[in-house]
């Protein structure tokens, strides 16, 4: 849409001063050739943009215009660039939404604690997929469970268990969606005893007209601590004493924890 | 975590199974992992190498 690509040609000039027309063709994947119709267009509007041609050319703003937006911490800016690093938005269909809100953040820092929150995203990579993990395994259903969590129905789910020939069909009561290792879990009560379904066993999903009824007093974080506690749980069972190599170790522990 | 007990070359250490056959997850680090205790699951693992030897025979 060509108003969210002035706004983010003008964010972007706004946190740099000068960048190349290539390299915002290339950021907002258009032409060259609209980058600068989209520069003139600002212009018309009063924006102090213009156009340098040559080797050390690029688009220009005015040093010191910028649109009014408030103002953080620089530490607090950075805090939100960590967060970017993470792929949950993208699955959740709000990649560009990050995007976009994270150029605006980062027009409004003033401009020597810029350089800082930008170098986070260039230093700090949070990937939070298991190794080995395929991409989209989750991304059919999440759409239509993200409708039921945020409309606080009740939800009817085809769910297939690990395992198992069949599938189930359940009516929950959802509290929200969790992402663990790169895998999301809908959180969710069946008859008001706390369940995990994994998404990616999601075979059918549909928001019921029925209220959601969720427990008093409990919320998504709670009803997760509980769950997590319990897969967590070492079971009462055999103690066993080994010794092993010591050029093993690290594997061993990785796949079994002490207890 | 500090530093297992045990001599230079091996380390000693205590895992809790929910079962004794699952016990048998140790078996893919070979001899370079020896169960001490409880006998029952050496018992086990002795049982697995038996089998396994039993099925590559030649």
């Amino acid at each position: 849409m060509k108003a969210d690509r002035l706004l983010s040609i003008l964010l972007l000039l706004q946190t740099r001063g000068q960048v190349p027309a290539t390299e915002l063709a290339e950021r907002l994947e258009v032409s060259v050739r609209t980058i600068y119709r989209d520069v003139e267009a600002l212009s018309a509007a009063g924006v102090p943009v213009w156009a340098e041609r040559g080797r050390h050319g690029g688009i220009n703003l005015l040093p010191g215009y910028r649109t009014d937006v408030t103002g953080l911490t620089s530490d607090e800016a950075r805090a939100l660039f960590v967060l970017s690093t993470q792929g949950s938005h993208r699955e959740l269909g709000l990649g560009e939404a990050i995007d976009s809100a994270l150029r605006k953040v980062m027009a409004a820092l003033p401009a020597p604690h810029r350089p800082a929150a930008e170098r986070t995203s260039e230093r700090i990579l949070i990937d939070p997929a298991r190794w080995m993990q395929r991409p989209g395994d989750s991304a059919a259903a999440l759409g239509e469970l993200q409708r039921a969590v945020f409309a606080d129905r009740r939800l009817a789910l085809t769910y297939r268990h690990g395992g198992a020939a069949e599938p189930s069909e359940y009516t929950v009561d959802p509290y929200g969606l969790v992402s663990k290792a790169g895998v999301w879990y809908l959180v969710a009560d069946l008859d008001a005893a706390p369940r995990l379904f994994r998404v990616d066993r999601v075979l059918a999903a549909a928001v019921c007209d029925a209220p959601v009824r969720h427990r008093p007093g409990l919320a998504l974080a709670d009803v997760w601590t509980v769950l997590r506690d319990q897969v967590e749980r070492i079971p009462e069972g055999v103690r066993v004493r080994v010794r092993v190599r010591r050029t093993r170790l690290d594997l061993l522990l990785r796949l079994h924890a002490p207890g | 975590m500090p530093p297992a007990p045990g001599d230079g070359e091996w380390a000693e250490l205590t895992f809790a199974f929910a079962a004794l056959g699952a016990a048998r997850t140790l078996l893919p680090f070979g001899a370079d992992l020896e169960v001490l205790s409880p006998p029952e699951a050496r018992a086990e693992l002795a049982r697995a190498a038996r089998e396994i030897t039993v099925l590559y025979a030649p």
